[in-house]
């Protein structure tokens, strides 16, 4: 009795493994079948039970670990084939290779936010450090504390959004630059991110909400000479490093002197094209030695310490890099935009 | 600033082309915004046409049918109702045809039975004034059948600056002039033609100034010029002043501003007939005062506002605008020509708060050199007497006859170098410094620099270092890559988290919306406790971005609604942001918050599986996976007590800390936003969680003896919750239950009503032994009793 049963045991595994590796088996309907003839109701399992209830306690403990494991084998087994083989309805099971994959679901960065973490890392690379600051401020660390003081022209430069209790929306990430200045002292070597309001309409080159990165580096020997040495590296590791920055004069209350910086075309290698209007270069945001006049406000000498400070827009070189022609794009979440970063 | 680039060619003597004047200007930091040839607002289609006659219609007021030839062969008749057309005009033709930038097209007409092929111009017409009188009438070299723009435009090319507000020297063409001069290191010698005064002295004394406000006004001067004769002004004066964008009026009004935008110092002139005192006070406004502009627009003032009084009587707002009474007219004879130097501050305060903005008043409030105020007043009067037929009643009368100094800076040139990293010479650092108007006085390592009167932005070292560096050329300065090392980094913690929190997201699959920081009133109001809490804006662009989100979702689902409109329903996404709220000392918080909105189907829908639409399940899920793998800790779910957007919300706290709330977004909120659809979210307020330390990752090590797994269905009542069961189970598992988890939920037809089928499937293993079946059976059996007591559950077999 318990030989014939074991013996039968092992034959219906080994007919089994046969039937389960036969390339027959492809649909899920090949696996159910073989569920049927192996385990299921009328299958060679309940057979092997029916004999079982025939021999004695002794035969049973050892059998029952038989049919047990034998139970356990085909049942792994067939939950394996299922796994690998599709649903019923795939017709007839032929493999087609040219039925689309399916795709899993992936997440997706919103392209300024590619943009920041690309200038942060390469920032990161050159020994700045990452600081942050609320985005509702006070006149003094918006305006006062960078040399523009009220009613001066400049501050028509920016349309400013007013909150209640003489707060206000921090119209660029400069702020930043005097809580850190506070706080620590020199050498500071720090970037800004964040972001920045302005009282604009919205239309295809404003937006009253944008992205703004500051720099600001301060210590003994800080020159004009190694703030166009940190935008060079950094536009060549952005653009290419064919990249060249040029330099213009220019005036903010917070610098002195002060340049405004255009780098050269990436698109048509400076020769001209319809990105930079056919003049070669792209105009990009202004920079500066920090002013005496703001040092003077967080108690640094301005004559042991110099410094430099730059700005970048985000959204500016997102759209250069992307060659997006509308800025209010990025803030529509429209997902047929987003989907393509 | 505007001008023909002639203008400043003759002036500067320079050779250069328009090309490389802008390269040149750019370079020194005066931004070039336009240049060329300006094309009028005149439609393509208008052309000169000549009068041949002009005759009256009888019966007719002013009606006149014209005959002009238009250059071809055939004549066209015209009907015109202008009092002044007449014969052997040339004028500006309008054929049939033509359409205007107001949309009003010309077609053939009859008028009183005559007629009328097209139309003959105005000004106003065509759109180059406001307001005219008559037909316009071109002068006699226009070519008859030739394009009306071409008749009208000067061929002289206009160039627009963009003037920084530190540089008042350059509101002037003088300025510019000598600017372009330094580029070319020559010497500043404009080329001004200007004729010999003949001084009236003996009059002086019979007019009297006085400047009660000395601060707001260091110096103010009169002249007065009398036989004016007020009328047109010569080509040339036509041609300066309207390419600065300015509007000829009359040889007055003309060469007061021709004075202005060479010198940037701005003049005014009173009708000396219109003043009956002897007497200009300088003097702030009283409280309440008003007064009446040119514009015959009324002020009221306060002592602000600086005014020029005829005695006591004000009849000029300070350097913004003279006032109506005062005005220059075509009768006027007798001028006071006012020359003045006004604080920048006084002007600046004034123009903003009344909202004044005049050429004045721009170069004013940037500060203009007092020493330039007695030139330009020599200046006007001798083109008055030469083109207005003025002659000199007086001589300057000034309030002040002192010459006034410039800035006294100490200028280390050594300095200059090792701010700007470079090795420039000292000879060119004086030469630069010169062209620009500084004197110089060296010694060993400093110098005194005298800055000139017309910089008021150079008051300190690092202001003529600029100077130095803008000549010297910026892109002269070489890079100096030296500075690249790190330095001791800081990390900043809560940046770091909420990058991870970003990261955190992508990583589960979700898509990243930004958004404005504000919204409407109206989708605020939904995620406020009190209307207090909001976060207004005083001057919010519009009603849609009018106050501070109060959470990130309020921003979020205006772009869920866009896109569902655009038949692209499946969303997954995130925003990790800024929210802004009131506390109740009325003092703005402001918090990051991460926001997911889930909605549409929750799988890649797709030939092999179909669209499970997205349930509670599945944003809780979410929810789980994102906090577990920001914190690498088990969110604890328990139902959402205060009330919120959420239907069945549920708090998800990490130990005892309440970090956000999970759950479907109620429908009646989601219709303010015009949303129909299911729509499931969680925020986690990051400032809070940033509070929380992440628990580092220690190896937990695994047993290594086999586990045995065992299946549990229970049937329960509806209303009884799984997590209770769940909870129940791994108390009565002891410590060899290493895991419980739930694999199947059933309700209908298999089981009786109000039931539901729970299935649990427990692991368990020792990591000290092999587990046999007595040992699972045991706890199986203990488990078993605690279900069944506690929520009377039945074992389904």
């Amino acid at each position: 009795m318990e030989n014939s049963l074991k013996f039968g045991i092992d034959k219906a595994l080994n007919l089994f493994h046969a039937d389960a590796d036969a390339d027959a088996v492809k649909s899920a309907k090949d696996v159910e079948e073989l569920r049927i003839k192996y385990v299921g109701k009328k299958g060679v399992l309940v057979d092997f039970f029916k004999q079982l209830a025939q021999a004695s306690p002794e035969e049973k403990r050892q059998l029952g670990k038989a049919i047990n494991s034998f139970k356990s084998i085909v049942n792994n087994r067939l939950s394996e084939l299922k796994k690998m083989s599709g649903p019923s309805n795939e017709g007839g099971g032929e493999l087609d290779e040219t039925l689309p994959g399916v795709l899993p679901v992936v997440g997706r960065e919103h392209p300024l936010m590619k943009i920041m973490n690309e200038i942060k890392s390469i920032f990161s690379e050159m020994g700045f450090s990452i600081e942050m600051g609320p985005e509702i401020e006070t006149d003094f660390y918006n305006f006062e504390a960078l040399n523009v003081p009220a009613d001066h022209p400049s501050r028509d430069m920016q349309d400013t959004f007013y909150l209640p209790n003489n707060f206000l929306l921090r119209t660029h990430t400069s702020p930043v630059q005097i809580r850190t200045m506070q706080t620590s002292a020199p050498p500071i070597r720090i970037i800004a991110p964040g972001r920045c309001f302005r009282k604009d309409t919205p239309d295809a080159t404003h937006s009253p909400m944008f992205y703004q990165v500051e720099g600001l580096v301060v210590d003994e020997g800080v020159s004009f000479a190694k703030l166009k040495g940190v935008l060079l590296a950094f536009m060549q590791k952005m653009f290419g490093e064919h990249t060249k920055i040029r330099f213009r004069p220019s005036f903010f209350p917070f610098t002195e002197p002060s340049a405004e910086y255009d780098v050269s075309c990436p698109f048509c290698a400076a020769k001209g094209c319809k990105v930079c209007k056919e003049s070669g270069w792209l105009e990009i945001s202004g920079a500066g030695m920090v002013d005496p006049a703001v040092f003077g406000f967080v108690d640094y000498d301005a004559e042991r310490y110099t410094g430099y400070a730059f700005g970048m827009g985000i959204e500016r070189i997102a759209m250069l890099k992307y060659q997006i022609n509308d800025i209010r794009l990025f803030y529509e979440n429209d997902l047929r935009f987003l989907n393509q970063f | 600033m505007k001008f023909n680039i002639s203008w400043l060619k003759e002036l500067s003597g320079t050779s250069l082309s328009d090309e490389q004047i802008a390269t040149r200007l750019t370079m020194l930091g005066l931004e070039v915004e336009a240049l060329g040839v300006e094309e009028g607002p005149v439609p393509d289609t208008i052309i000169v046409g000549h009068v041949m006659h002009a005759e009256k219609i009888a019966g007719t007021n002013n009606l006149n049918v014209c005959e002009l030839d238009v250059g071809g062969a055939k004549r066209l008749q015209i009907v015109c109702g202008a009092p002044n057309v007449s014969a052997n005009q040339k004028v500006p033709v309008a054929p049939v045809g033509t359409v205007f930038s107001n949309g009003l097209k010309i077609k053939k007409a009859k008028l009183r039975g005559v007629v009328s092929e097209g139309m003959i111009c105005s000004e106003a017409e065509l759109g180059l004034s406001s307001e005219s009188d008559g037909i316009m009438v071109l002068n006699d070299e226009s070519i008859v059948g030739g394009r009306l723009a071409d008749a009208i435009s000067s061929n002289d090319p206009v160039m627009e600056l963009f003037i920084t507000p530190n540089r008042p020297d350059c509101m002037g063409m003088l300025g510019l002039a000598r600017e372009l001069n330094l580029s070319e290191r020559k010497q500043f010698k404009p080329n001004l033609k200007m004729h010999q005064l003949v001084e009236n002295t003996s009059l002086t004394a019979g007019y009297k100034i006085d400047v009660a406000a000395p601060e707001e006004c260091p110096t103010y001067t009169g002249r007065i010029i009398e036989n004016i004769k007020v009328g047109e002004s010569p080509q040339w004066l036509v041609d300066r002043v309207e390419g600065a964008g300015m509007r000829s009026i009359n040889n007055v009004v003309d060469i007061t501003n021709y004075v202005m935008l060479l010198t940037g110092q701005p003049l005014h002139a009173f009708d000396l007939d219109c003043l009956k005192n002897g007497v200009i006070t300088v003097r702030n406004a009283r409280d309440a005062e008003d007064i009446t502009t040119l514009d015959a627009k009324t002020y009221k003032l306060t002592p602000e506002n600086l005014l020029i009084c005829d005695g006591e009587v004000p009849i000029a707002l300070a350097g913004v605008m003279g006032g109506h009474a005062t005005e220059v007219s075509t009768d006027t004879t007798t001028i006071l020509l006012e020359s003045a130097c006004f604080s920048s501050e006084s002007i600046r305060k004034t123009s903003r708060k009344l909202g004044i903005f005049t050429e004045a008043s721009k170069r004013f409030e940037r500060g203009t050199d007092p020493n330039a105020v007695a030139f330009a007043s020599n200046l006007a009067a001798s083109l008055f007497v030469e083109y207005a037929n003025g002659s000199l009643a007086s001589s300057l009368i000034t309030s002040n006859p002192d010459e006034i100094k410039g800035k006294e800076i100490v200028f280390r040139p050594s300095r200059a170098d090792s701010l700007l990293g470079t090795r420039i010479s000292e000879d060119e650092i004086e030469k630069i410094l010169v062209l620009i108007g500084c004197q110089i006085i060296k010694s060993d390592f400093a110098w005194t620099v005298n800055a000139p009167t017309f910089r008021p932005d150079l008051l300190r070292e690092v202001d003529l270092i600029e100077e130095v560096a803008r000549a010297y050329g910026y892109d002269n300065v070489l890079p100096d890559f030296t500075d690249q090392i790190p330095l001791k980094k800081n990390t900043n913690t809560f940046e770091v988290l909420l990058e991870r929190s970003r990261n955190a997201a992508i990583k589960i699959g979700l898509t990243e919306f930004l958004t404005y920081g504000f919204v409407s009133r109206q989708a605020a109001t939904p995620f406020i406790q009190n209307p207090d809490s909001c976060v207004e804006l005083l001057n919010p662009l519009s009603e849609d971005l009018a106050v501070m989100r109060p959470s990130v979702l309020a921003s979020m689902l205006p772009g869920i609604a866009h896109n569902i409109n655009r038949k692209q329903g499946d969303q997954r996404i995130f925003e990790v942001g800024s929210i802004f709220r009131n506390n109740a000392e009325k003092q703005c918080i402001e918090e990051k918050e991460v926001a997911v909105i889930l909605t549409g189907s929750a799988n890649n829908s797709n030939w092999r599986h179909k669209a499970i639409a997205t349930s509670f399940y599945d944003v809780k899920g979410f929810a789980a996976q994102y906090l577990r793998s920001l914190f690498s800790s088990d969110t604890v779910f328990k139902k959402s007590k205060s009330p919120s957007v959420f239907k069945n919300g549920q708090d998800m706290f990490l130990g005892t800390e309440l970090l956000g709330t999970v759950g479907q977004i109620r429908p009646d909120i989601l219709s303010e936003f015009n949303i129909k659809v299911d729509v499931f979210a969680f925020t986690v307020n990051l400032s809070v969680a940033s509070r929380r330390k992440v628990a580092p990752v220690i190896f937990q090590p695994y047993s290594q003896f086999p586990a045995i797994e065992r299946d549990l269905a229970f049937l329960v009542d509806q209303q009884i919750e799984a997590e209770n069961i769940a909870e129940a189970i791994r108390t009565a598992g002891t410590a060899i239950l290493v895991d419980v988890h739930i694999f199947d939920v059933y309700s209908g037809s298999q089981v009786s009503d109000g039931k539901k089928s729970i299935a649990f499937a427990l692991k368990f293993q020792s990591p000290t032994m092999t587990l046999r079946d007595k040992h699972v059976d045991k706890v199986i059996k203990k488990i078993l009793n605690t279900v069944q007591k506690r929520f009377g559950a039945e074992l389904r077999v």
